[in-house]
């Protein structure tokens, strides 16, 4: 804001200060604030701003109670009730006396700021406090990109080894990876799978870990044959140790040959950047083996620049860095169409990212309404004043100055302000829990801390703002009248005494359209998701998630011989029609990205990316996906016969455009070089599996016992069940038959499929419930504002209205005058507001699935209901027009 | 002076604003930057909070209005600038040599050669 604007603002908050003390002083207060507003930065003002209303608060104050202090008092009179305290109590039983309208301000009020102080409590989480770790603003988060396929990989142990030591810009460097393990069943009987993280290099000192209990892993836990140590999350160690000390030091953790021994227990605040994990089992940095390992990509980096070094110059070092590999490991590294790349990123951009654009939307949308709410406000206050015009004209005549005749009303306006956050604050702190439980998971996790003192500091900051602000207009207007103007008109309804009312219905219309048509762009766009089809049937279908354990399975006959008991046990229990066992759930499990190509490709250059699935038998028919050509697995589909692959339309397409799929071979890239073509046997339908708003991507199903590669990749799986019983009675049936056959394999995440492919949609419901919400209170505040203008405007009209029905208007006349008169105003502000809203919609792009930014249907039907909501809200007003007697012209005119 | 004595002990930032208009009329920024200047920051005067002690000063007449000095800057001369009454130079002295007994006190110097050491 420019200075003299910002100058003018602070000289009309003067206005509360003693006129004495005012006229003396103002001045040069206000001439002081300008120049040091001039000479301050952003920040600087913004403190500025909170202690210019402090200060004028508590100098109005001071000076009213200790008036030996100021200046005597120019005019007699101005004594008793001059006081601020005076006024504010005129203010309170003014209030007081009408508390329909008090009532309905302050909870009007209330809304707004109870969304806004909700919605910056996530903010307040996300943007200002999203990442809870030493320098985040130095942390940069490294990975790896293919040309040929989607999304980005982590780096690979060798590609770690060389970023650590040869990039200079970077002062630390550190990086995980993850694994599973299974805990044998505990003190309660029951198995669990546990997910650990394994961090390398200097990831502790990156992230600020600390241990409440034990100790981290030191140097002496980096030698190379060191044995394995492991620290608990805080979280992991109360839920499976019951927070018992007694485990540091004593217990292990099953990996390895020998296990790896519990040191220490990391504090609650301590969590890694993306992914949870249960504990952290030190991943000792070994140069000498990794430097060979250029092809697994699991470490997920992130590095602190050193201070003063750019992103871009750690950029620029990487980029030498890749020219280094692409001529020492050629084939490995190759730059260009199909070669790889690294990508820098700051962390909180990474990790922040596309929460912080939900917040700035979210508090837009939230700041839309509380403005709305204050126009709302400032429109009654303002028709209160018209009443008043006689009493206020009689005030000025007498001599009052005209800051005693705003200051009442514009203290009216803070009163009304601090009763809205009253209101309003418990509303966000009883709200939020609804809030997060339709928010999805990393918003929910971030904002869990609900509401604190700095959100109601903000609550409380925001109430007197408002108040300021709407009290601001009505008590202008009160200053400025001229007060033989005021006789004249006493009790006279004046023309053009509502232009100001007229325009704030207008501005409340606008802002309501823009509410409602970025909420209604955002449930279209909803709707479509939901009507978009996955590709796999959700109905009747229940899943349970298995993880085995190696020390109890150590080879792959033994973990498919589980599979397909527990697919044969789970098929047999009554009221289920089939089963079967897929590697990873669509719509909810990460997809494992590799390459194939046909058997008649001529080198690397013809490789095509693809999504690998593994499944059972029967797997395709028990999530409903349809099969086009061919056949699904079958149990003769078995180590020992021929190997069999079903592929997706879109990677059917792919690899052999112009003819069918079936009966073609592949190579799996991925798998060792003796492992044989693999003949495609069906085709079948694509699935949406990452989620229902992408593409489906080339997908290959290879079945569970001929899985080519490491044992590691058939550790876990999905049971999925069809079934027309209730899901409460399946599930325990099924977990107890999976149990009878081995208690030591954790049978975890009970759901429904239905619930899967809903929680994969939760980010979008969650945008667009609550902009509905809002959009919903901005057409209820809107069109209250409309009714209470359009009555206020009846009531003031009545002499007229008696005087025309008495001379034999229509009542048709009369209905139609008062209708076109209101309407049109309103028809105007649902114009401009539409006219925003194309303006603001391609913002919204990101957030919208399969709808136009500026859809024609939204741009125009919103506008159209804010004008059907409008005329709806004059019409019982107006049908008081028509029914105003003639003899009450009489009785009006004194 | 009676009545002058009776306002000592001076709160320390009615010291330092009295201190800064010694010898030289400043107008209400100027008192400001100078307070902040002279407490190293330590204390930063609001604008109703300067003005409020400003007024308590003229009423006592300790400060006065002043025309602006002929060689302050073009646009200062529509300032209002104060500067201290022959009462507020007998105040100002009065709390100087009051802190002055104070800090030469030998418990006093004892504490400060202490902190020094």
């Amino acid at each position: 804001m420019s200075g003299p604007g910002i100058g003018r603002i602070y000289g009309a908050l003067l206005w509360i200060l003693p006129e004495a003390f005012r006229r003396r002083y103002a001045a040069e207060m206000r001439r002081m604030f300008e120049e040091q507003w001039a000479e301050s930065g952003v920040l600087r003002r913004m403190v500025m701003v909170v202690r210019a209303l402090r200060d004028i608060a508590w100098t109005a104050l001071a000076v009213r109670l200790c008036p030996g202090h100021t200046l005597a008092p120019r005019r007699r009179g101005d004594g008793m009730t001059s006081g601020l305290a005076a006024d504010l109590r005129l203010a309170v039983r003014g209030l007081r006396r009408r508390p329909g309208f008090t009532v309905m301000a302050a909870v009007t009020i209330g809304l707004g700021i109870g969304a806004m102080t909700a919605v910056f409590s996530v903010v307040d989480a996300t943007v200002l406090h999203g990442l809870r770790v030493p320098e985040p603003d130095r942390l940069i988060s490294i990975w790896s990109r293919f040309a040929d396929q989607p999304g980005d990989f982590e780096l690979s142990p060798a590609e770690f080894t060389d970023v650590r030591s040869d990039v200079r810009s970077l002062e630390l460097v550190g990086g995980y990876g993850f694994g599973e393990i299974t805990l044998e069943p505990l003190d309660d009987g029951v198995a669990r799978t546990a997910v650990v993280a394994r961090p390398i290099g200097d990831l502790y000192e990156l992230l600020g870990a600390r241990a409440v209990l034990g100790r981290l892993p030191g140097p002496e836990d980096d030698r190379i044959g060191a044995p394995l140590v492991a620290v608990l999350t805080h979280g992991f160690w109360m839920e499976a140790f019951g927070g018992d000390p007694g485990v540091v030091g004593t217990r292990t953790l099953p990996l390895g040959n020998s296990g790896a021994q519990i040191i220490g227990v990391l504090a609650p605040e301590v969590a890694l950047p993306e992914g949870d994990a249960d504990a952290w089992v030190h991943q000792v940095l070994n140069p000498e083996s990794w430097v060979s390992d250029r092809s697994g990509h699991w470490v997920s980096t992130l590095a602190r620049l050193r201070a003063g070094v750019s992103e871009e110059s750690a950029r620029a070092e990487l980029a030498s860095l890749e020219r280094t590999w692409a001529e020492r490991y050629a084939g490995m590294h190759t730059i260009g169409a199909h070669g790889h790349a690294t990508g820098v990123m700051s962390l909180s951009a990474r990790i922040l990212g596309p929460t912080r654009r939900i917040a700035i939307l979210l508090s837009m949308a939230a700041g839309l309404l509380l403005l709305l709410a204050c126009a709302n406000v400032a429109n009654l206050l303002l028709a209160r004043g018209e009443t008043r015009t006689s009493e206020v004209g009689v005030r000025v005549a007498l001599g009052a100055s005209r800051a005693r005749v705003a200051r009442p009303v514009m203290l009216e306006g803070l009163v009304l302000g601090v009763l809205g956050g009253i209101l309003g604050v418990p509303l966000a702190r009883f709200g939020m829990p609804l809030l997060l439980q339709i928010a999805p998971p990393d918003i929910a996790q971030l904002a869990g801390v609900g509401v604190d003192a700095r959100v109601v500091a903000f609550a409380v900051a925001v109430s007197l703002a408002t108040g300021a602000l709407f009290g601001l207009v009505p008590a202008l207007s009160a200053a400025r009248r001229d007060p033989a103007a005021l006789l004249r008109s006493s009790g006279r309804g004046r023309t053009g005494a509502t232009r100001g009312l007229r325009l704030l219905v207008a501005g409340q219309t606008a802002l309501a359209t823009v509410l409602l048509a970025l909420a209604g762009l955002l449930t279209r766009s909803l709707f479509e998701l939901n009507s978009v089809h996955p590709g796999l049937d959700p109905r009747g279908r229940i899943t349970l998630d298995l993880t085995v354990p190696p020390a109890r399975f150590s080879d792959a006959p033994s973990v498919l011989g589980f599979y397909d008991a527990a697919q044969q046990r789970v098929q047999e229990l009554p009221g289920i029609e089939r089963a079967a066992l897929v590697r990873n759930l669509p719509l909810r499990d990460g997809q494992r990205r590799e390459y194939v190509a046909r058997e008649q490709a001529a080198g690397r250059e013809e490789r095509t990316g693809v999504t690998v699935q593994l499944a059972s038998p029967g797997a395709l028919g028990t999530l409903g996906i349809r099969l086009f050509e061919g056949r699904e697995f079958q149990n003769a589909d078995r180590t020992d016969a021929p190997l069999v692959a079903l592929v997706n339309r879109s990677a059917a397409r792919a690899l052999w455009p112009d003819e069918s799929a079936l009966g073609r071979r592949v190579r799996a890239l991925f798998a060792p070089p003796d492992h044989g073509l693999i003949t495609i046997v069906g085709v079948y339908e694509d699935v949406r599996s990452e989620s229902l708003g992408a593409t489906p991507e080339p997908e290959i199903i290879l079945p569970f016992n001929q899985v080519p590669g490491f044992l590691g990749a058939i550790r876990s799986a999905t049971v999925v069940i069809q079934s027309g019983s209730a899901p409460a009675t399946v599930i325990p049936a099924a977990r107890q038959a999976i149990r009878a056959i081995n208690a030591s394999v954790p049978v975890e995440t009970a759901t429904t499929m239905a619930e899967v492919v809903r929680a994969s949609s939760s980010r979008e419901r969650f945008i667009a419930s609550l902009l509905g919400v809002f959009a919903g209170l901005a057409l209820v505040i809107a069109a209250v504002g409309v009714f209470g203008v359009v009555s206020f405007s009846v009531a003031r009209q009545t002499r007229e209205f008696a005087i025309r029905n008495a001379l034999g208007a229509g009542r048709s006349t009369i209905l139609g005058g008062v209708l076109r008169k209101n309407v049109s105003v309103a028809a105007a502000g649902a114009m401009a507001g539409a006219i925003l809203a194309l303006l603001a919609a391609p913002g919204l792009r990101s957030f919208l699935y399969n709808v136009a930014p500026r859809d024609p249907l939204i741009m125009a039907g919103v506008p159209l209901m804010l004008i059907v909501v409008a005329m709806l809200s004059s019409l019982a007003p107006a049908l008081r027009a028509t029914r105003v007697s003639p003899a009450r012209a009489l009785q009006e005119s004194d | 002076m009676s009545e002058l004595a009776d306002l000592i002990p001076l709160p320390p930032h009615t010291f330092l604003v009295l201190l800064c208009l010694r010898g030289r009329p400043l107008h209400g920024y100027g008192i400001k930057k100078e307070v902040r200047a002279r407490s190293e920051g330590r204390v930063d005067l609001d604008p109703g909070g300067l003005y409020r002690l400003i007024a308590r000063l003229e009423a006592r007449g300790i400060v006065s209005v002043v025309e602006a000095p002929v060689d302050a800057p073009g646009d200062d001369h529509r300032r209002v600038f104060y500067t201290l009454t022959p009462a507020g130079e007998a105040l100002l002295a009065m709390e100087a040599s009051r802190l002055a007994a104070l800090i030469g006190s030998p418990d006093v110097a004892a504490l400060i050669e202490g902190a020094r050491a």
